[in-house]
């Protein structure tokens, strides 16, 4: 174990994906926040501190790929997680080419989300 | 016999001696009234007095009066008679010849083909002959008495009245035209004439009057008169003009009305050059080929162009004939008729046929009459080249039956069948197959009406819509394509719906145990962090497991709108849907909708569902049927017991009867492309309205499929 816990912040509507994430975040060592829109993520005092983010794709208001921008618009360059539980491969490519570390389909294994934040954190 | 006279003596050459038989010198016929007067004399004494003949010596019977007077004694006795014969011969003679002219005279007055009278000098009527009386068929004496105006037509009293009195005043001759009536109380027309007689010193004597019966005459005039104004009159509505030419010495009679044309003044002098002088230049060679054709003995008949001196531009037709010889030279009848109005005309409608074939060229459309009694076919020129026929050709129905496209030839035996039974209106799509295999769709229509005869015809028009066609073929293709596309992607869509409400609880709940297994795989397990997971993990199935709740809920919906349905405008919304597919399949359709249908309560989306699917098993049960009419019969009706019944009849493969039961199974099908599924879904359908559907064989091909279902109660509004 590190002395730092890395930050993640998980964003999503779905309030079992923010039940259950935190613990299993908690679980691999990383210090998880969670949040239930994009809007309350911006709105909070942890977007420059976030280490990786894990965001959901089709959401209430502004949508994952959009928060994606913003934050590229706004200078935080902070590696992204997808999750979705959307089989669309068109839209994992698109997420991909905006720089995204990874997009996983829920429902995802413990494994896969933890590879794809060793990769995330490790581009940081 | 005692004596005689020298003088008697001397007349018959005879002795006294002689003349004592005295009886045979007696004219025959004189002889015995002679004898029987004497001795009847005689025997009474009275004086005998008798006129009678005698034959003088010569030979001559001459007229004697002879009178006989008795000489008496004192006592009264006869003693001789002293006869005195005196020869009035000459006045006897001259008696009979007056009496003889008389009676020639009142032959001649009575045989006469005249109404002969006489009046006294004051114009008081003395005499009429027979014919007078027997034409008035009155009595002489009622006619002389009771005056004679009251026989005039009531029109010519007063003009004959007032000629009489006038010559009965001034003594001058008398004549007038009247009319009397006979005794048969027609009139007829009288020519009279009278002139006063005077006797030797000069004295008005006698008013002597004929009249001539000139009724024959009169209204020969009368229709003369009559016919010479129709004449002019029809040579002026018609504008034609007659004429009579002796073309040899330039001799022309023309009628008013030729002048009329010519704008030439009636007095002018008309000649062959005057007439050259007007023809338009560009007709002037024909003009004088057609002059020496007449010339040479031939009828004629041409029409050339006249610039009148008023600068108008005339058409005239001249029509011209020999009647006859005269003098060895042909004399020419003929006609001289403006016919500049027809020609405009004319002009005009072949203007306007012009026009017409060019619009027909450019919209495809040809037209054709029809008359149904003689099938007598007329075409317009663009029909014969949608047709691809030669112009002119006899259009028979054989003839388009050659081009009509085997599988629409019953659409033609069914127009034909309409037609015969009078339908007011026709209207098919069909196809005709040309010659190099390439096929056209024909839209037509025509409407029955009845020509001048009351015989029925049909007026219409035959449309190549083959473009239009394929366009709207490519346009089924992309509309079911489209509608494919939105099936499968409204499939994708609640797939993906069913996915993502699925896969989310099923997410947290891997994510839980992965947690749970993590927690517990610890050094010193986070008893507390497991509890937690296990509890999440149990909420999130209790999601899942909602989810699927929710869905089978959606799909099993039993509760669908209610709302009253007109089963007829249902089925007419399916109809227009359906009539590309129909059409494409070639099927004739025939609906009977119903008045005064009740509403029925139900969905209205649903039973259009099953009305759709009925049509289109019925279309598809025809689609290998080729030897017959694809007829499909859609009625809409009331229904014992308060229902409404929709019945879909089809000409197609028909029914086993002892499949009818197994056609309402689910995934039963005779179709080679069915699902099988239309005709289960669609009963339980009708079932969820309360309703029956059912299949019966047809007498005839194919099956009848239908449904009933309750209609609102009477009285009962929404």
């Amino acid at each position: 174990m590190t002395a730092k816990r890395s930050l993640v912040s998980v964003v999503d509507d779905d309030e079992a994906v923010r039940d259950s994430l935190p613990f299993l975040l908690a679980e691999f060592g990383y210090a998880p926040r969670a949040f239930s829109s994009a809007e309350e993520f911006l709105a909070s005092d942890v977007v420059s501190q976030t280490e990786c983010l894990i965001l959901d794709v089709m959401m209430p208001g502004m949508t994952g790929p959009e928060l994606q921008s913003e934050l590229k618009v706004r200078g935080h360059d902070i590696p992204i997680v997808f999750i979705t539980a959307n089989r669309d491969d068109s839209l994992r490519r698109g997420v991909l080419a905006q720089g995204a570390v990874e997009c996983l389909h829920k429902p995802f294994s413990d494994t896969a989300l933890f590879n794809a934040l060793q990769s995330a954190l490790r581009t940081n | 016999m005692e004596f005689v006279n020298q003088r008697i003596l001397d007349f018959y050459q005879k002795t006294t001696e002689e003349l004592t038989d005295w009886a045979p010198l007696i004219h025959p016929e004189d002889r015995e009234a002679v004898v029987s007067h004497w001795y009847a004399s005689i025997a009474t004494g009275k004086p005998y007095d008798q006129i009678h003949r005698v034959r003088r010596a010569d030979g001559e019977w001459r007229w004697f009066h002879s009178r006989g007077l008795p000489l008496r004694d004192a006592s009264g006795q006869i003693v001789r008679w002293c006869n005195l014969l005196v020869d009035i011969d000459e006045r006897k003679k001259a008696e009979e010849a007056l009496r003889s002219s008389q009676r020639e005279l009142s032959v001649i007055i009575e045989t006469m083909p005249g109404l002969v009278w006489c009046a006294s000098p004051d114009g008081e009527l003395s005499y009429v002959n027979g014919r007078i009386l027997g034409y008035l068929g009155v009595e002489r004496n009622n006619l002389l008495a009771g005056g004679w105006a009251h026989f005039l037509h009531p029109d010519d009293v007063a003009s004959v009245v007032a000629a009489w009195s006038n010559s009965v005043a001034s003594g001058e001759a008398f004549e007038v035209q009247a009319r009397l009536r006979g005794a048969d109380g027609a009139y007829r027309w009288f020519h009279s004439l009278s002139q006063l007689g005077r006797d030797t010193e000069g004295n008005p004597a006698q008013w002597y009057g004929v009249m001539i019966d000139v009724d024959d005459r009169k209204r020969a005039e009368e229709k003369l008169e009559q016919a010479y104004l129709r004449l002019a009159e029809t040579q002026r509505l018609s504008k034609t003009g007659s004429f009579i030419t002796d073309l040899l010495v330039d001799d022309h009679n023309w009628s008013e009305e030729a002048f009329r044309i010519f704008e030439f003044d009636p007095a002018t002098k008309v000649t062959v050059k005057l007439i050259r002088d007007m023809v338009h230049p560009e007709d002037l060679q024909s003009f004088d080929a057609v002059i020496s054709r007449g010339l040479d003995g031939e009828d004629v008949d041409f029409v050339f162009r006249i610039v009148t001196p008023r600068g108008a531009l005339k058409h005239i037709r001249g029509v011209i004939c020999v009647t006859e010889q005269v003098a060895g030279r042909p004399l020419f009848i003929g006609a001289l008729q403006d016919v500049t109005q027809s020609k405009v005309e004319e002009e005009q409608v072949r203007r306007s046929e012009a026009f017409l074939a060019e619009a027909q060229r450019l919209t495809r459309i040809g037209s054709f009459s029809w008359r149904v009694e003689d099938n007598e076919i007329r075409w317009s020129v663009e029909l014969y080249r949608i047709f691809e026929f030669d112009q002119g050709l006899p259009v028979t129905f054989d003839l388009i039956g050659s081009r009509v496209h085997p599988d629409d030839l019953p659409l033609m035996s069914d127009m034909i069948g309409k037609a015969q039974s009078a339908a007011n209106h026709l209207e098919y799509q069909h196809r005709i197959v040309m010659p190099n295999r390439s096929i056209k769709h024909l839209h037509f229509t025509a409407h029955s009406r009845r020509d001048p005869e009351g015989r029925l015809e049909y007026i219409g028009a035959v449309q190549d819509v083959t473009q239009r066609h394929l366009a709207e073929a490519a346009l089924a293709t992309a509309r079911a394509e489209l509608a494919n596309a939105a099936k499968i992607s409204s499939l994708g869509v609640l797939t993906a719906s069913i996915a993502h409400e699925v896969s989310q609880p099923l997410s947290g709940i891997i994510t839980n145990a992965s947690t749970c297994l993590r927690m517990l795989e610890r050094d010193s397990p986070n008893v507390d962090g497991v509890r937690e997971m296990a509890r999440l993990t149990l909420r999130d199935g209790k999601r899942a497991s909602d989810v699927i709740l929710r869905l089978r809920a959606l799909f099993s919906k039993k509760e669908f709108a209610r709302e009253p349905v007109d089963l007829n405008d249902a089925a007419r919304e399916v109809i227009v849907l359906s009539l590309t597919d129909l059409e494409r399949n070639r099927v004739i359709l025939r609906t009977e909708f119903a008045d005064d249908l009740p509403l029925a309560p139900g969905d209205r989306i649903q039973l259009q569902q099953v009305i759709s699917n009925l049509l289109r098993n019925a279309s598809e049960a025809m689609s290998a049927v080729n030897d017959r009419p694809r007829l499909l019969q859609i009625a809409i009706r009331p229904h014992p017991g308060r229902q409404v019944c929709l019945s879909v009849a089809d000409a197609g493969v028909g029914l086993d009867s002892e499949r009818i039961d197994r056609l309402f199974e689910p995934f039963y099908t005779t179709k080679s492309n069915g699902m099988g599924i239309g005709l289960s879904v669609s009963r339980s359908i009708i079932e969820s309205h309360q309703g029956r559907l059912w299949a019966t064989p047809n007498e005839g091909p194919g099956a009848t499929f239908s449904f009933s279902i309750p209609a609102i109660p009477q009285g009962v509004r929404e």
